[in-house]
């Protein structure tokens, strides 16, 4: 199963977390998602959204609370 | 966990024994992007970069509905071609943008230095956006996350508060709030009674 995709976790921890949006601000299903890029657990390296083009990614949005 | 970062989370992720990449989202990008409100999230994306799907709040990995889902979209046909989409902004593009009067410009420019870690500058760039729009949620909150990492964590919270009086449905500012007032209540283990017995006004 894993082959065929990538998943990961994006983090959000605590005090600096994901946030209060509008929803309004975000992107709709069926349209294409900006690229991101967000730093790995341990800060040495960062990873963007556009280095999976071509696999499915499946992302988990979690909090340590 | 103010300066904990990624400290915090890696117990979970190294009891999970993940072989995949784990990030750290600590100036609400995805949120920015997908409209989080509350966590856990679950999103789909397709070979195209198309976002096919968002599960809000309700995405617990090892729930049968969770696995469903997943195998599903794992097993629908390859997406063709390339979707036209966005590239993430340089920090200089930012910058730019954040001259003009877009309030949006200079919240996005707020996020960008709080990823960098550069609070002082992410603190001026939202508080440039809030002269224009002071009921902006999201300028609340990244001027909170600047505040607290400069050591402010009184005046951040007042600022998450602001914002949560304009979005009191927001359950990650609230938890956002009582995980800085009382982190004694969530490391080393969440007290699930405690927040249940929390007022929401």
């Amino acid at each position: 199963m894993l082959s065929r995709c990538l998943l990961f976790f994006a983090l959000a921890l605590a005090d600096l977390t994901l946030a209060g949006r509008p929803a309004s601000a975000a992107v709709r299903e069926g349209e294409p998602v900006p690229d991101f890029v967000l730093p790995t657990m341990n800060g040495k390296k960062t990873v963007h959204l556009s280095d999976f083009r071509g696999k499915k990614v499946i992302l988990f949005a979690w909090a340590s609370w | 966990m103010d300066a904990q970062g990624g400290q915090a989370a890696a117990p979970y992720v190294n009891a999970a024994q993940a072989t995949y990449p784990a990030l750290v989202d600590t100036d609400n990008a995805l949120g920015t992007l997908l409209g989080f409100t509350v966590v856990p999230n679950g999103v789909f994306i397709d070979e195209r970069g198309v976002l096919r799907k968002v599960f809000q709040g309700d995405f617990e990995v090892s729930s049968p509905k969770t696995i469903m889902a997943v195998e599903s979209f794992l097993a629908e046909p390859t997406a063709k071609g390339a979707a036209k989409s966005r590239k993430a902004p340089r920090l200089s593009d930012l910058e730019k943008q954040a001259q003009s009067g877009d309030v949006e410009a200079k919240i996005a420019l707020g996020d960008a230095y709080n990823r960098l870690q550069r609070y002082s500058k992410a603190e001026k760039a939202f508080r440039r956006a809030l002269r224009q729009d002071p009921a902006s949620v999201a300028a609340l909150f990244g001027v909170g996350v600047a505040l607290l990492h400069q050591g402010h964590k009184a005046e951040a919270v007042v600022s998450w508060r602001a914002a949560l009086k304009r979005a009191p449905d927001n359950y990650v500012i609230r938890k956002q709030i009582w995980v800085v007032e009382h982190p004694e209540k969530f490391y080393p283990a969440i007290d699930w009674d405690w927040q249940r017995r929390q007022p929401r006004d």
